[in-house]
């Protein structure tokens, strides 16, 4: 049982147009791992996540998310399948109309009957989970800085206890400080909770510092899926490429010399 | 898996000191127990609480924070709380929670009535001058343009004309026929009973080329054109688009209003004059249905006690009509600040300030154009 997979791509294809994205693309997601997808702009990261979350279908092949197959699955399944993720959009999502608050009550609202007094209760703990200043909670995402609106994004994702985290970059645009934290946020959450965690990044301190297992998109598919140690010694062009460059290698140093 | 099907409500049961957790305290769970627990809480009387977890089947976050409140309600008492039978990862959990929680912050109440009504008619005031200051950059643009007539955008004039003018032909013209075929019925009765069903043709005229035919197309264009104007300004403003025009050291009235302005200027006019040759179709047409009034005698007595003049009055007040709607829509774009709830007020306020100044402007003009005697 604990071996088995909580997410499973199979041979999936998917194609916008002429363009395809991805061609028969397989990657098993196992519970309780932090998985980073990487990969270059454009290669279908995110659309890989929107896909699992029944927001693009792709044109091939079969998902199968917590023993279910999500293709086969009538509406009220996929509610369900849903409640058990959460997601964290690149640019936040947030809900304009709404203050941080609000906005992290909005799932307990929406889908549970909680007394209102625990709702709020729970917003606040998640906040504070996600590191995200109480003060600042009655505060509109349009007053907010591009750090806290990661953190106040996070926190809506975790609001309902997912089973499955998906987080599509975390760190992007933000200052290595932040985006320091935030990396150490989403171990501690994964400690926390017994998440099952699914990063779409480009940040190669992340890859080092969180994750167990990276898997590489590239060619339409995934090339490698493998610890970070093991992905680095790849021989194939387009990986050695990505982990080659100098800033790669400077991460991949001070995480060596911080190891020692 | 599955299991989550097969998880029992939260509940509690209470034994002299001992409070007995069972079923699964998780975020779909607890709800119930979350809106009754502390009614039986009130019941229990000792001073040293023994919290019970060997039936809890499952716990999550949410079950730490309701199990956490419980525990709390007791220490605000001075009571004193054991846990008993408590796992690990149920610890972890609870500390998890009693760490990280935060107090919510104070809101700020609202005013009283008197300092709302103060906070609004000063907010009214600055809109007010805003609105001035936004005028008066248009006059300044609108300067440079008559200036160095080279520097007008001629292009998006003309598409702009497009969008707000070629487009609203069908509708503009439908409408009108519309108007002009009821008119024509309503006026056609009452005069067909004197006698005197020539007649309608210079009430239609007069009606239609001076009152109906500007306001009715103003007022489509105010809830087609001006919504949009507002609705893709506001859009602009909320992804910083305005700000990057304004960086690149572009004027952005220039650059946005300006053309829709000088597009609206000339097709408003033009629309004008489209509903009235179609209402004055649709009354001709019903003259000749109803009061059996051929085409010919129509156009001939038409000629005849219609005068240019007429025309002339009603095309007049468009370009100020046309005015109004590009300004009020393109202000209330430029208003909008945070959020998407704020580009549909700010929309919806363009169609409403709009439609209520054409017909303010409207009965401006009836009062000049009385006092002048024409
Ligand atoms: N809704 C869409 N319509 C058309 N093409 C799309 C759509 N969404 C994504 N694409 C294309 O699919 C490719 C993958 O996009 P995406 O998953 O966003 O990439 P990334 O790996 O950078 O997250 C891109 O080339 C993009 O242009
Ligand atoms: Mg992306």
């Amino acid at each position: 049982m604990a071996d088995e997979a909580i997410v499973d791509f199979q041979n999936i294809t998917t194609r916008f147009g002429q363009q395809i994205v991805h061609q028969h693309l397989n990657l098993t997601v196992k519970p309780r791992e932090i998985l980073a997808i990487v990969g270059g702009s454009g290669t279908g990261k995110t659309t890989l996540l929107r896909e699992l979350l029944f927001l693009n279908r792709p044109a091939e092949g079969n998902i199968i998310a917590f023993g279910e197959s999500i293709y086969q699955a009538t509406s009220q399944q996929v509610m369900k399948l849903r409640r058990r993720m959460g997601m964290m959009f690149q640019s936040g999502a947030l809900f304009s109309s709404l203050t941080v608050l609000e906005n992290i009550c909005f799932p307990l609202r929406e889908l549970t009957s909680l007394d209102e007094k625990l709702i709020v209760e729970i917003a606040m703990l998640k906040a504070g989970m996600a590191s995200f200043p109480a003060d600042a909670v009655h505060k509109y995402p349009a007053e907010l800085s591009g750090g806290m609106i990661k953190r106040a994004a996070l926190a809506r994702a975790i609001a309902l206890d997912p089973e499955l985290l998906l987080l599509d970059e975390p760190t992007a645009g933000l200052d290595p400080e932040a985006a320091n934290s935030i990396d150490e946020l989403v171990l501690a959450l994964q400690q926390a909770l017994d998440l099952t965690i699914i990063m779409v990044t480009h940040d190669v301190d992340t890859l080092w510092q969180a994750t167990d297992r990276v898997a590489f998109l590239g060619d339409k598919k995934v090339l490698a899926c493998e610890p970070m140690t093991a992905l680095v010694r790849h021989s194939h062009p387009l990986i050695e490429a990505y982990f080659g460059n100098p800033r790669a290698r400077a991460a991949e140093h001070s995480h060596e010399e911080t190891k020692a | 898996m599955g299991t989550a099907m097969l998880q029992q409500l939260a509940d509690i049961a209470i034994d002299n000191d001992t409070i007995f957790c069972h079923g699964a305290w998780t975020v779909s769970h607890i709800a119930w127990l979350s809106k009754h627990a502390f009614e039986s809480l009130q019941t229990i009387s000792q001073t040293d609480i023994t919290l019970d977890l060997s039936h809890v089947t499952h716990f999550d976050l949410a079950g730490a924070c309701l199990l956490n409140d419980i525990a709390s309600f007791f220490k605000n008492q001075n009571s004193v709380v054991h846990y008993r039978c408590i796992d690990e990862r149920q610890d972890e959990l609870l500390s998890l929670v009693t760490e990280r929680m935060q107090a919510e912050p104070a809101t700020i109440p609202l005013p009283q009535f008197l300092v709302r009504l103060g906070m609004k008619t000063h907010k009214a005031w600055l809109q007010m001058l805003v609105f001035l200051s936004f005028f008066g950059q248009m006059v300044q643009s609108l300067s440079m343009w008559f200036r160095f007539p080279k520097r007008i955008r001629w292009q998006e004039v003309i598409h702009q004309i497009e969008i707000t003018g070629y487009q609203a032909m069908g509708i503009v013209a439908l409408l009108s026929f519309l108007i002009g075929v009821v008119l024509a019925y309503q006026m056609g009765t009452q005069l067909q009973s004197y006698g005197a069903g020539i007649y309608v043709v210079d009430l239609l005229g007069l009606s239609l080329l001076r009152e109906f035919s500007p306001l009715l197309t103003a007022i489509i264009v105010a809830g087609r054109t001006g919504a949009a104007f507002a609705a893709q300004l506001g859009t602009m403003k909320l992804n910083e688009e305005i700000d990057a025009l304004q960086t690149l050291g572009v004027d952005a009235t220039e650059v946005l209003v300006l053309p829709k302005l000088l597009g609206l200027i000339i097709a408003l006019p033009l629309l004008t004059v489209l509903a009235m040759v179609a209402g004055v179709f649709g009354g001709m047409l019903m003259s000749k249905l109803m009061l059996g009034i051929t085409f010919v005698d129509f156009l001939d007595r038409f000629s005849s006690s219609v005068s240019a003049q007429t025309l002339f009055l009603g095309e007049l007040k468009t370009p100020f009509f046309a005015v109004l709607i590009a300004l009020i829509g393109c202000f209330q774009g430029f208003q909008v600040s945070q959020g998407a709830a704020s580009v549909g007020s700010r929309t919806t306020m363009s169609v409403v300030q709009c439609i209520f100044m054409i017909i303010t402007t409207d009965a401006v003009f009836s009062v000049i154009y009385s006092m002048l005697g024409i």
